[in-house]
């Protein structure tokens, strides 16, 4: 199946509303099975995620990274999506509003540069293979308030 | 005139060379208005960072530290043909002029728009977003520095 720069873009806003939904909720995480691939690799390009040498690698893991900070969650916006559909490609423009969930005040507002490698599993459905994560450097201090644990690879 | 998917990425390749050749020599720069555009905008997603407005003011920009070096390598290419723009991953190696030392080396993701002038496709605008090292590492702007005190007449 060859898949065309609309499908992949079409996908991929799929993906964002159901991220918004269900991603972060660990009742409903699972929803996302329809996107991530089991092995799924998360490599992030900064230091209070553990940096590119500390990747999240497997489904279940990024699982627990999404669901274990209950006391804010992230809206994704999409801006734009960039598509390279002879490599299977898609490059993400966001804004992410992080809320407090108990009062939804906004915390903190950052452009986010995804990138995504993409792939068809043996069913023919896409699926994301690999997260490398760039997020705009806000100030250190608003950065460090979002660092993840150390058993993730982070410095909290 | 858009370009294919092939022709896109051998503009790329091309973009990067002549960059690391002589996007940071005074001698040299105009050599990449072959590839920015006049109205060419830095726009870098990095707190304490300006947005730069127009190629020679971010020609500026490029000769304003020659004593610390950037070389460029892109290691990954998102080529979007139908939007006639690219997204590459960047590993920088910032080099000591004299010495040749590295420095420091980071990753970028940048993502390039182009636009059509004189009848060639150029960069529009770049947008920048990069790797954010730990806390007290050295960064590019604290080689940056060392030449920027200079031409503010600081030690």
């Amino acid at each position: 199946m060859k898949l065309t720069h609309d499908d992949i873009v079409k996908w991929m806003n799929g993906y964002f509303a159901t991220y918004n939904e269900y991603a972060q909720d660990a009742a409903t995480v699972h929803r996302m099975d329809e996107y991530f691939a089991p092995d799924l690799n998360f490599v992030p390009y900064m230091y209070v995620f553990g940096g590119p040498g500390n990747p999240i690698t497997g489904r279940e893991d990024f699982y627990r990274l999404l669901t274990g900070h209950p006391t804010d969650y992230e809206r994704f916006e999409v801006l734009d999506v960039f598509v390279d559909e002879k490599r299977m490609v898609a490059v993400a423009f966001l804004i992410a509003t992080i809320h407090d969930a108990k009062t939804d005040e906004v915390l903190v507002r950052k452009h986010y540069l995804p990138l995504y490698e993409l792939f068809l599993d043996d069913k023919d459905r896409l699926k994301i293979k690999t997260v490398r994560f760039f997020w705009e450097a806000s100030q250190p201090e608003v950065d460090a308030h979002y660092a993840i644990p150390k058993d993730f690879g982070g410095t909290k | 005139m858009a370009l294919t998917y092939e022709e896109l990425a051998r503009y790329i390749d091309a973009y990067f060379a002549e960059f690391n050749a002589y996007g940071q020599d005074p001698g040299n720069i105009h050599r990449m208005d072959e590839y920015f555009s006049k109205d060419f905008v830095f726009n870098p997603y990095i707190a304490h960072v300006g947005k730069v407005a127009g190629r020679d003011n971010w020609y500026k920009v490029l000769l304003s530290h020659p004593s610390g070096i950037e070389k460029l390598t892109p290691e990954d290419l998102v080529i979007d043909e139908r939007r006639q723009a690219f997204v590459a991953q960047i590993k920088t190696d910032l080099i000591d002029r004299d010495t040749q030392q590295v420095l420091l080396t980071k990753r970028y993701l940048a993502r390039y728009p182009l636009v059509e002038e004189d009848g060639k496709m150029k960069i529009q605008r770049l947008d920048f977003f990069w790797e954010i090292l730990p806390a007290g590492a050295l960064e590019i702007d604290d080689v940056f520095e060392r030449d920027w005190k200079k031409q503010r007449g600081r030690p």
